[in-house]
């Protein structure tokens, strides 16, 4: 398993340098790409300020020494007073506000995180539950609905959902009980809520379209396992309908399925800027969106390389959990 | 089958019911209080009002530089005059209780308010008011949140003074032209007469700062918090918490402030990442104070009703919809060869129907200009440039004198706008306009930097651009625009007499004689049309029926410390 690991993060390596590399060509070349004038709005900044904040930003340097420095500052341990001491990995300072980008992601990254978290739970209970009963009663009125609703979610917009839940349970709700019962329209804390009630619409639109697809993939895997030899002979063997399903059928038709949540989870780790935005939700999404057109560079490159590492961590994840789902898959040797 | 199916229908059903019902159970507010009707029309103390921004780029006065940030900065700080709430072109005293310029306006001496104190209740004196404009100067003045320095962006407000290009230039880290006479007494010298000097330092980012707090953080609860994460000032309100980012700032009732106590116990100041979503908070009854989303303000209108002023709230009359100090026009290119004809600029700036912009892009939120000096402005007058109107017939008429009769002769202008702002529907109807008249233009639009390089290269022909006050002067318009040595006169139009007459104003002492000076000026650049000014901005806000007294002024500040709730 440690070997499987390592190679893995081995893997990673490039993937870090690849990706880092081309956002720095892409900010060096791109037209228009100048931080400093886009703090200033329509005025014409007064030349020593801007020269001294370019200066300052290393923006006069090429973008090899730009990224050379990037990397060194990435470095959690460095020399301090002559002596190696761990400072923690410095992703520079927001060009736009003047604060630490790491501190604009400690703060953004739970939230975010939170969010996630509870969009997969959706996704989990409703997609992989959905697909489960679309399977085992195939052609039955639940699996039509299934079908249909999975449809429905697809195709609607993430931010018309949002918009409309906000409508229904906030608005609506509201006036028609009263202001008894509702939900927050946005937010990530209120005087007037729980904390946790504030994740509840955003989750479900967050996971709207995410837990149609796991529904549509737990209901096809399933369906295609359920037809294979050794479903049949487990059922010769006597077996119940549900030990079936649940010892023998899901374990093998979970894979593909926990893959897909698994790079959805990556992919919600680097945020998720529209329901960010119709939420109002504090995320790294809508942050890293707006540095971009600010072209607030030092803030864009944070927010892509923890992504990267996030990204990273729940690959690793995903690919270590196959190996309890899949007793036939193993990470020790070099035959593998 | 069908057995194990309703079961499972059942299942998810009684699921969700139950985590619905949980949800709502636990999504009941905390503590419901019935709204009641407003006991009397006397202002009440207490209560807390929501107001949307933006997340602000900076709080700290040293570098605070839009709207956003200045919002919470002028409900913290009293700067040494205020802009007058009810008349904008009007300064009143502040943290200065008195001041008086010098014969030629070259020196101005401030006397402060002897009991002015900070919310933390150490004495406002003269010597904050030196520290904290030398830290706007120095361009080597550190960021409280990174220790590393951050120059102010916003230093061009102190050009005036002598020793500020030394400061800025690092040569010096004290402006020479600032003096802490006594401890209520600030004498400011300018290397030029500048009789506007009492509209400059009436804004936000000027107020004093305490030197100590700056410098070794807000104590909260025993842990040094960043100054920039929670100032202390001397206004009406203080920070009742540090800025949670991205969320909320947080201000409450200042009890050390020395001018009338705020009837408000908070201010809660909310960020949002889009208008809409504030909107929406809005129609929920969660938000006082919002901006109305696109294309809803006629449906705002009818549901909350257009305030009489245009700026004021009150129940049933609570979209407001008065102009703001700030103005969208074309520049034409002085110096290129073909627009250097008066009579083509004449031309173009005729032809262009200016209310059909406004009613059809902006549902009816903008305002035909008829002076690149918006309304809310000493030196306004109605009607200034004369040709800043729709006339096709004089359009036409203009375009012959110019030597091309029906647009012969003239090649296809280039019309520029940056990209990615809304404007592509304006410059649409600006280009019918002038097909109509027989002027051929195309578009060329750019990300924002890349078409301020290309003004800045001086190769446009036609191009939009808008400009937003600082003070409500016309100086700030008439000078940064259209004098010849000023960097943003992108329309590079030269006129010496110009250049003296912005000068020779800003000699004048006496208000209403200096308006009336800048009126004549601002109608001797609009008989020349260097720019053709399309619209003044308008708000788009709308308040709840519960605030009152709220005002919402040109510029875009709101005068919290007057307002109350009825509940």
């Amino acid at each position: 398993m440690l070997e499987y690991i390592s190679r893995r993060v081995a893997q990673f390596i490039p993937v870090f340098f690849g990706v880092t590399l081309a956002l720095f060509l892409i900010s060096n070349y791109m037209p228009g790409a100048d931080p400093i004038q886009m703090r200033f709005g329509e005025r014409t900044p007064p030349p020593e300020i801007k020269a001294q904040l370019i200066e300052q930003y290393g923006l006069d340097q090429p973008w090899y020494v730009q990224y050379g420095k990037y990397l060194a500052a990435l470095v959690p341990v460095k020399v301090v007073e002559g002596e190696l001491a761990w400072t923690g990995p410095d992703l520079g300072t927001s060009i736009y506000t003047g604060r630490p980008v790491m501190t604009i992601f400690m703060e953004t990254y739970p939230f975010t995180i939170r969010l996630a978290f509870v969009a997969i739970l959706i996704e989990i209970i409703m997609g992989i539950g959905a697909g489960v009963i679309s399977a085992v009663k195939q052609y039955s009125f639940a699996d039509v609905m299934v079908t249909l609703s999975t449809s429905i979610l697809v195709s609607l917009p993430v931010f018309w959902l949002g918009l409309m839940l906000q409508y229904v349970f906030g608005i609506w709700l509201k006036n028609a009980t009263g202001g008894a019962f509702y939900l927050p329209i946005s937010g990530a804390e209120s005087a007037v809520f729980p904390d946790w009630v504030h994740l509840i619409l955003p989750g479900i639109t967050l996971a709207s379209v995410s837990t149609a697809y796991a529904a549509r993939i737990m209901r096809s895997q399933l369906l295609e396992v359920m037809n294979q030899d050794f479903v049949r002979t487990a059922r010769a063997k006597g077996l119940s309908e549900r030990g079936v399903l649940w010892k023998h059928s899901m374990k093998n038709a979970l894979i593909p399925v926990v893959t897909f949540i698994g790079l959805d989870l990556g992919a919600m780790f680097a945020g998720a800027v529209l329901t960010e935005t119709v939420f109002n939700w504090p995320g790294v999404g809508f942050t890293i969106a707006r540095s971009i057109f600010q072209r607030d560079f030092p803030v864009v490159f944070g927010g892509v390389t923890v992504m990267l590492f996030a990204v990273m961590i729940i690959n690793l994840l995903v690919d270590i959990s196959y190996a309890f789902l899949d007793p036939r898959i193993r990470y020790g040797g070099k035959s593998e | 089958m069908h057995v194990h199916t309703r079961k499972w229908v059942a299942a998810v059903l009684a699921l969700g019911l139950v985590a619905s019902v949980a949800g709502m159970g636990g999504c009941a507010p905390k503590a419901q209080e019935p709204e009641t009707p407003a006991a009397s029309d006397q202002p009440t103390p207490g209560g807390m009002m929501s107001f949307y921004i933006g997340e602000p780029a900076y709080i700290d006065p040293y570098n605070c530089q839009e709207t956003e940030g200045m919002q919470v900065t002028q409900a913290l700080f009293d700067s040494l005059t205020n802009f007058d709430v009810a008349d904008p072109t009007k300064v009143v005293p502040a943290a200065a209780a008195s001041w008086e310029p010098n014969a030629d306006a070259t020196v101005w001496t401030f006397k402060l308010d002897p009991n002015g104190k900070f919310a933390d209740g150490t004495p406002v004196k003269a010597a904050d008011f030196v520290y904290a404009w030398n830290r706007i100067a120095n361009p080597e003045t550190v960021n409280t949140a990174t220790g590393k320095a951050d120059p102010s962006i916003i230093s061009y407000h102190l050009g005036f003074i002598d020793g500020f290009d030394k400061v800025s230039a690092g040569e010096a880290t004290e402006m020479s032209g600032l003096k802490a006479i006594d401890d209520t007494t600030l004498e400011v010298t300018l290397s030029q007469s500048f009789a506007d000097f009492e509209y400059v330092v009436a804004h936000p980012s000027l107020a004093p700062v305490p030197q100590a707090l700056v410098e070794g953080g807000v104590d909260v609860n025993g842990e040094k918090v960043a100054y920039g994460e929670m100032p202390i000032g001397n206004g009406p309100f203080k920070m009742a918490e540090p800025w949670k980012h991205n969320q909320y700032i947080k201000v409450e009732r200042n009890d050390n402030y020395n001018g009338d106590a705020a009837y408000l116990d908070t201010v809660e100041f909310r960020i949002f990442k889009d208008p809409e979503t504030a909107y929406t908070e809005f129609e929920a009854g969660n938000l006082d104070f919002t901006q109305i989303g696109e294309g809803k303000i006629k449906d705002a209108i009818a549901k909350y009703g257009e305030s009489a002023d245009g700026y004021t709230v009150a129940a049933g009359e609570q979209v407001l919809l008065g102009a703001e100090t700030s103005t969208y026009y074309l520049i034409m290119n002085n110096e290129q060869e073909l627009l250097k004809n008066a009579d083509l600029r004449k031309a173009i700036t005729l032809a262009i129907n200016r209310q059909a912009i406004c009613d059809t892009v902006f549902e009816g939120t903008r305002e035909p200009a008829d002076s690149i000096l918006p309304p809310a402005m000493a030196g306004y007058k109605s009607g200034a440039w004369a040709d800043s109107k729709y006339d096709m017939e004089a359009a036409k008429a203009a375009l012959a004198a110019a030597g091309y009769p029906g647009g012969e002769g003239l090649p296809t202008f280039k019309l520029a706008f940056n990209s990615g702002g809304g404007h592509e529907k304006i410059m649409e109807l600006v280009q019918a306009d002038l097909k109509a008249i027989g002027i051929e233009t195309e578009f060329e639009s750019a990300d924002f930097p890349v078409y301020l390089k290309q003004l800045d290269e001086g190769k446009h022909q036609i191009a939009r651009l808008g400009w937003v006050a600082d003070y409500p002067i016309a100086y700030n318009f008439l000078y940064a625009l259209f004098d010849s040595k000023s960097t943003d006169n992108k329309a590079l139009y030269k006129n010496t007499d110009v250049d003296k007459a912005i000068k020779d104003a800003e000699m004048i002492t006496d208000a209403t004689a200096r308006a009336e000076a800048f009126a004549a000026i601002d109608a001797t650049i609009g008989a020349d049309n260097p720019v053709a000014p399309l619209m003044f901005y308008k708000h788009h806000h709308v308040g709840s029926d519960r605030i009152r007294d709220f005002k919402f002024n040109a510029l875009y500040f709101g005068n919290f410390e007057k307002a109350w709730v009825s509940e």
